[in-house]
């Protein structure tokens, strides 16, 4: 077709309605792509204070691993704020050498699964996939990366306080979340 | 009523719009083989009437969450019934997809020129168990918490990305709030949409290129024996529906709809399993030990992209399913193996006997926890604070917590206090050797001697120790006559009987293991009542709030009804 007054215009109005929609569409994706990742990298949940009362030390033998829950005093889940509330589990040793507590979160570091013992093996294992780990916490078999993730603990007027941390799952470096 | 309705046409043409569609011609006549995509309508229909009904009662946090699903579950009337069609709607929806999809390939319905809604089906079939995925972790009961987790986990540990993704699907570092509305979000407005969107274009696509009827049929044949979709097909159409809800019905009402278990609780320890239609990768995750990352990520896109390309690897000239084996036996290969994986998985949760009594202990707290949310709400802590509810559970964590070191283990510092304590047998246990290492043995309180007595004068004796714990089974007429004996022995050389007496050599037995005594004894063991200056407990006033003491004593009377071995 010749190119006239009447097709220019409407090449014209086709551009001007594409770059328009497109400035209005890209306007508007800006904050709403803004509003949905921006959890990234954000601390969503949170905890104050320090360690956790956990229990009493002379319960920690060197025989059996114990299991103590570890409850927060005070921790923020987006808008809400709640106390005493179960952050997760630790799992209690007593060293048959030094006689020291160590502590070992819960949490699989393969998925985050709780571990159990099994006393039948005298080993830590994941009733998810299978990982099993020793009672220092390295990895014995399984898919998980790395060994159970040691948290801190302490010991004051009897009383074992574990500091409670979680770890990114699935990677073989210890990651704090 | 005929004017209205041709006054209705004349503005909208929706009389014709809707004769051409129930007129449209299906070549070679009606088949039942031809019903899925209905059932398939019919089950969407479904799930979006009762996800309404059960979003008209559902709360989205981590506090509410639970506590709204147990309550439709225990307390909306029908509540259940709705839920739990809910629930096996989905898997219904699951298991039609493959039959509709199964019915497509052996019939060559995605070849051209219908390949591009045969890739329609497949995304629908993505967008079906994403909704299977994200409703799960809804209820945030153990299971749903539990199983999720190892999916975000899963997620987090994809290459490049991963990690970024997991922080948007689960809305930030941890599992929270955020990662409920994010999941309600998506299960409730996204999906609803896409799957919206993609079935008008299945359905137009569809009726488009018609039905594929059978292979081996001249057209010639297929017009003469061609029958309307109205009445013939759609009569078929409405009985598979029907058979297919009246299934989904009984399923429901056999199993009293869906399970709820406990409230998500981070600290326990549960075995995560996820639905039935993720059994196949949940137990390749368990058999791929180091080859994981491949396992859950290879396959899932190998299935999907296989399913995708189904149409461009079958160039057989035939539609007859003998000429196309290799493309059906791909197929059914890949079926067979999910339906072997998934058999295998149940079949070792089933003969792992320690994962059945977990499992059955599980149940049990689940149980629990809904009789609780039932009697007595669910505080607005959350879910897991129902336990909180019952003040013997409540106890039961402080006991571990603060008592158990001293009362519970080999380590003891003083008398066991395990299943049985304060019982009967306890009591006649403690007669016979009070300083035995598992009563005041591992204390320095230990110079009272075994009284001797007959055994109808211990029973008497036993009896109204026993009737001090507050027990209502306790018999009145040995009660007294117990009284008259501990008068006439030497016992009140060194005990009382009567809540005012203070500073004997032993402790006053008034009210010994009731509720209000253990109230007063844990804040003040020393007090001149009990042990005065032979005491060695220390003092839990500051410890522990009136409250808390009341629930431990709850929780320690209530080991009385316990065995004592």
């Amino acid at each position: 077709m010749p190119s006239d007054g009447r097709s220019d215009r409407r090449t014209l109005l086709k551009r001007a309605t594409l770059s328009l929609g497109a400035a209005v569409g890209l306007g508007l994706a800006l904050p709403l792509v803004r509003v949905l990742v921006f959890p990234l990298g954000r601390r969503t949940v949170s905890r104050e204070g320090g360690p956790l009362d956990a229990t009493a030390a002379e319960r920690v033998t060197t025989e059996v691993p114990l299991r103590v829950e570890l409850r927060s005093d005070r921790r923020r889940d987006a808008w809400s704020l709640a106390e005493g509330v179960a952050l997760g589990a630790a799992w209690l040793v007593r060293d048959e050498d030094t006689g020291e507590i160590r502590a070992f979160s819960a949490s699989c570091p393969h998925l985050g699964c709780a571990i159990d013992f099994d006393p039948e093996s005298g080993l830590f294992r994941c009733p998810c996939h299978q990982s099993g780990f020793a009672l220092d916490g390295r990895r014995l078999s399984g898919p998980a990366k790395r060994g159970l993730d040691p948290l801190p603990v302490s010991v004051e007027d009897g009383r074992v306080r574990v500091a409670y941390k979680r770890f990114r799952t699935d990677v073989a470096e210890r990651i704090e979340l | 009523m005929r004017a209205l309705l041709d006054w209705l046409e004349e503005r909208t043409g929706w009389g014709s719009l809707a004769r051409r569609a129930l007129q449209e011609p299906v070549p070679g006549g009606a088949s039942f083989h031809y019903v899925w995509g209905s059932v398939l309508l019919l089950l969407l229909g479904l799930q979006a009437l009762t996800g309404v009904l059960l979003g008209l009662h559902y709360s989205p946090s981590t506090t509410d969450a639970w506590a709204s699903v147990a309550f439709i579950q225990d307390q909306v009337p029908l509540g259940w019934l709705v839920r739990g069609l809910h629930a096996h709607g989905a898997s219904a929806m699951v298991l039609v997809c493959l039959a509709h999809l199964m019915q497509t390939a052996i019939y060559g319905a995605y070849r051209k020129p219908r390949e591009v809604n045969w890739i329609l089906g497949v995304l629908l079939f993505c967008a079906v168990l994403a909704f299977g995925l994200t409703g799960y972790l809804l209820p945030w009961d153990q299971t749903g918490y539990w199983a999720t987790r190892v999916a975000t986990g899963l997620i987090g540990a994809l290459p490049v990305a991963g990690r970024p993704l997991q922080q948007i699907v689960q809305g930030g570092n941890e599992y929270g709030n955020l990662t409920l509305t994010r999941f309600y979000g998506v299960h409730v407005f996204v999906l609803p949409a896409l799957v919206v969107v993609l079935v008008l274009a299945h359905v137009a696509l569809f009726r488009r290129h018609g039905v594929t009827p059978r292979w081996g049929r001249g057209e010639e044949q297929l017009r003469r024996r061609s029958e309307p979709f109205w009445p013939h097909q759609l009569f078929r159409d409405t009985v598979a529906g029907a058979a297919t809800l009246a299934v989904l019905v009984a399923v429901t009402l056999f199993t009293h709809g869906a399970d709820l278990e406990a409230p998500a609780n981070p600290a326990s320890s549960f075995d995560a399993r996820p639905e039935w239609y993720f059994r196949p990768l949940f137990q390749l995750l368990k058999m791929a030990g180091p080859l994981e990352s491949l396992v859950s990520l290879v396959v899932p896109l190998l299935v999907v992209g296989g399913l995708l390309v189904l149409p461009f690897l079958d160039r057989a000239r035939s539609r007859a399913p003998q000429r196309r084996l290799r493309p059906l036996g791909a197929l059914g290969l890949g079926i067979a193996l999910a339906g072997g994986l998934v058999a295998l998985s149940f079949y070792e949760d089933a003969t792992d006997e320690e994962l059945q009594a977990r499992l059955a202990r599980a149940e049990e707290t689940a149980q629990r926890a809904r009789r609780l949310a039932v009697e007595n709400g669910v505080p607005t802590a959350g879910g897991d604070a129902v336990f909180d509810t019952e003040p013997a559970v409540a106890g039961e964590r402080l006991f571990r917590q603060y008592c158990a070191g001293c009362h519970r283990g080999d380590e003891r510092k003083g008398p066991e206090i395990s299943p049985g304590y304060s019982s009967r047998t306890w009591i006649e246990d403690f007669l016979r050797r009070p300083s035995g290492h598992r009563f005041f043995g591992v204390t320095g309180i230990d110079d009272m001697r075994p009284p001797r007595l007959r055994p109808p004068d211990r029973a008497a004796l036993v009896e109204l120790i026993y009737s001090q714990t507050g027990a209502e089974d306790a018999n009145d007429e040995l009660v007294e006559r117990g009284r008259l004996l501990f008068g006439r022995g030497r016992c009140p050389e060194c005990h009382s009987l009567d809540w005012t007496t203070e500073g004997d050599l032993g402790p006053n037995l008034a009210r010994r293991g009731s509720v209000e005594m253990l109230v007063e004894f844990i804040a003040d063991p020393g007090h001149p009542r009990w042990f005065g200056e032979a005491n060695e407990m220390p003092s839990f006033r500051d410890k522990l709030s009136p409250e808390q003491r009341r629930q431990l004593a709850a929780y320690i009377v209530s080991l009385r009804d316990g065995e004592w071995e």
